[in-house]
């Protein structure tokens, strides 16, 4: 009786692990990627060129000056590329970064913060 | 010689009897179709994604039928269940195949619970389990509807704005499930001359079907056999009755909540508060099309009742606008034939029931008419 006690707990005990796992495997996350220059904590970055940003090697999408989009992720970490666009639609810059998100991370990905080199380009949008 | 006419006689009758819902269907299928002007290729497209889309609930109204429980309308308690692993998965936001096994291991423990429940009151109920498990159903959706209008966003915390109604609690009427939508379908893309096949959820009704096979083969299946046929004398035999009867209730609720999600991830919406309440009478009307009765169902009767029924489904809106000049007549006959064809089998297995006693009875007097 014991000895089936302790099977069905630990049965459970894995069903409840393989859900945990299926839960990061599987959450998705909607993030706004954003072209408009931005403040943080007193340091201004100008968006000054159109963009084009792809995730994870999706489907590219080009952003002009002031401009924002959103993107759906699957995952907690994810790599970012941006190209720096001149009015010929050439790429001027390249800069490809990895990111984590978790329940606390902001959803607002200011490219122009990542492309001036800020820490915290990830930002928590206001409501 | 006479009794050899009269058996000859009594086996066409027979025939007729048990696949006149089916021959029905087939012959009315066979004047729609060239009505309706339907390609080929649309209405094989049609039935595969159907048939991929509503053959695992059906499926899992096979396994009460064998333990002798009639057609689980309680099926509707797994779809419930189903629906609440839907919501929550909608709401953390969790995407694609992920989301769907997390919804069906959520589904499972409540499915599990209602199950038993079903079970143990259908015990009590032996002889009328169909009208107990039918009237379950609207005793458990109300339960449903607190919990979901109520429950979530107070008791169970509801963080996404498009799920939430605008006072703060309760879910939403329409949810989106484009983050599950097709994923199971889609999951090994295959096209055979323009026309989709949804292979992922053909080879999970596959293994069910594999299963069932298996499941008839063991000891509980036989036992269910057993019980299905003679309660009193698998009861003499040693077999615990009334737990395998409640066994039944428990696989086939727990398989109706996997079926429900598998139906919802194929349509990509949700209706909160009705998706779940034409899902039994859906199921079991296209069980009983496919030539099952409320005592016998096989496999090739779920698939075939499948094809029947939602070949009339696609085909009657459009027959009845090209015959009548009005769609909506069709779709009154479409909805006409899903609850009449209930009836129909029901009545056709009872008079079927007290034939076979009648012969059984001149049989036994000495072949005497």
């Amino acid at each position: 009786m014991k000895r089936r006690t302790i099977i069905q707990a630990s049965l459970v005990l894995l069903l409840v692990l393989f859900g945990a796992g299926l839960y990061r495997i599987g959450k998705g996350f909607d993030l706004l990627v954003d072209n408009k220059t931005i403040t943080i904590e007193d340091r201004t970055y100008r968006a000054t060129s159109t963009v084009r940003v792809s995730v994870d090697g999706g489907e590219p999408i080009e952003l002009m000056k002031r401009d924002r989009d959103v993107i759906s992720v699957v995952g907690y970490s994810h790599v970012i590329r941006v190209e720096e666009l001149d009015m010929d639609d050439e790429v001027v810059r390249s800069v490809e970064k990895t990111f984590r998100l978790d329940r606390n991370s902001g959803d607002l990905l200011s490219i122009p913060a990542l492309l001036g080199g800020e820490e915290a380009w990830i930002v928590i949008r206001n409501p | 010689m006479k009794n050899m006419e009269r058996d000859a006689k009594f086996r066409l009758d027979r025939f007729l009897l048990t696949n006149l819902v089916p021959l029905i269907f087939i012959g009315l299928s066979m004047v729609a179709i060239p009505i309706s002007q339907f390609s080929g290729s649309y209405l094989v497209q049609e039935m595969l994604i159907r048939l991929a889309r509503n053959a695992f609930l059906v499926l899992s109204l096979l396994i009460p039928i064998i333990a002798g429980m009639g057609l689980n309308f309680g099926m509707v308690l797994g779809a419930m269940a189903g629906q609440i692993g839907l919501i929550l998965i909608t709401d953390w936001k969790i995407i694609g195949l992920p989301g769907m096994v997390l919804a069906a291991l959520i589904a499972t423990p409540i499915a599990m619970a209602l199950g038993w429940m079903c079970g143990v009151i259908l015990n009590r109920a032996k002889g009328r389990e169909m009208v107990t498990s039918y009237i379950l159903g609207f005793f458990i959706n109300g339960l449903y509807q607190l919990i979901v209008l109520y429950g979530f966003g107070k008791v169970i915390p509801i963080r996404s704005a498009d799920l939430v109604l605008s006072r703060g609690f309760g879910v939403r009427n329409a949810i989106n499930l484009l983050g599950i939508r097709n994923c199971l379908d889609n999951l090994i893309p295959v096209s055979l001359q323009g026309i989709r096949i949804p292979l992922g959820t053909f080879l999970v009704i596959g293994v069910f079907c594999l299963f069932i096979v298996w499941f008839r083969r063991t000891k509980l299946g036989q036992d269910m056999r057993a019980v299905g046929q003679d309660m009193d004398v698998a009861r003499a035999a040693g077999i615990p009755v009334e737990r395998t009867r409640v066994v039944s209730i428990v696989i086939s609720t727990v398989l109706a909540a996997y079926g429900q999600i598998i139906f919802l991830q194929n349509i990509g919406t949700m209706n909160t508060y009705n998706s779940h309440e034409q899902a039994g009478m859906f199921a079991i009307a296209a069980l009983l099309v496919g030539g099952a009765s409320v005592a016998r169902a096989t496999l090739p009767n779920v698939f075939l009742g499948v094809i029947l029924f939602h070949l009339m489904f696609v085909v009657s809106p459009m027959a009845g606008k090209y015959l009548i000049g009005e769609a909506q007549l069709g779709e009154y006959f479409r909805v006409f034939v899903s609850y009449g064809i209930i009836a129909v089998s029901l009545v056709l297995y009872e008079w079927r029931r007290a034939r076979d006693r009648a012969y059984a009875r001149r049989s036994l007097r000495g072949g005497e008419a």
